[in-house]
């Protein structure tokens, strides 16, 4: 048995969730960044239009 | 099996909203159009434009056909341009974070890359400050990342709750019996997360 932090993103299935009552609230100081290089190519840009769909959509669930 | 040519000539110059894929050089008359609408309403079966009123305007399944004319024929465009191009799009090199479950990015990743078959996808999971490093670089196109909250670049950012967990299936013995976590990575700064994400 373990303790690990995990982004919101990644829980699983089998992870228990610790709170605050457990004395373990959860860490706010971090933020996920999609960032392009700055010559990315139109393919690259449009992939990045999908994973800001698919970002966008997990964190619309999770809230 | 939609005639991608006739979609292409009935819908630009029909419905004014249409997205107007250009029509590569050809030219048509209203009654041409007409015609070739006729041809598509036959094909499904169903009237795709009012044409009682002064103005004519998409009946819902012709709302409905339009949007998917929109998306054949950019799939078109976009399957064109490739094959005029062969390895021009050449790859795209991207990072995601260790921790981000890339099974979930799976299906997206596959469609993706199916879509766009003269592309090479290159994903690779790191650590995010190798991300970072390697995103100045030029070694990687694009990435996500997870970072401090506040940073400045980017196309999007996203809030992140980080979670202290532990198994369900091997629960701790008891309260106050908690180990104390030991970071894995040799670089850990206590300030910051960086290293764990």
């Amino acid at each position: 048995m373990g303790l690990s932090i995990l982004s919101e993103m990644a829980i699983q299935a089998d992870d228990r969730v610790l709170t605050a009552k457990d004395g373990f609230a959860p860490i706010d100081r971090t933020e996920v960044a999609l960032v392009a290089s700055p010559d990315a190519s139109p393919a690259t840009l449009r992939l990045a239009d999908r994973l800001s769909e698919f970002c966008n959509a997990v964190q619309t669930r999770a809230a | 099996m939609f005639d991608l040519e006739l979609l292409r000539s009935s819908f630009p110059s029909s419905i004014p909203a249409a997205s107007r894929a250009p029509a590569s050089g050809v030219h048509r008359t209203q009654s041409t159009v007409s015609q070739q609408i006729k041809r598509l309403e036959e094909d499904v079966g169903q009237s795709l434009l009012n044409r009682s009123g002064k103005d004519v305007t998409p009946t819902e399944a012709g709302e409905r056909l339009l949007s998917y004319a929109r998306r054949l024929l950019s799939l078109a465009e976009e399957a064109r341009d490739v094959l005029a191009r062969p390895g021009k799009e050449g790859a795209i090199k991207l990072g995601i974070p260790e921790d981000f479950a890339a099974y979930r990015l799976a299906k997206l990743l596959a469609t993706f890359s199916r879509s766009h078959p003269g592309l090479r996808l290159d994903v690779r999971a790191d650590q995010s400050i190798n991300l970072q490093r390697d995103l100045e670089r030029s070694e990687l196109d694009l990435a996500l990342l997870k970072r401090d909250a506040g940073g400045k670049d980017g196309i999007a950012v996203w809030p992140e709750r980080v979670h202290w967990i532990t198994s369900r299936s091997y629960p701790p013995d008891a309260p106050g019996t908690w180990p104390t976590p030991v970071p894995t990575s040799p670089g850990f700064k206590p300030r910051s997360l960086l290293e764990w994400a």
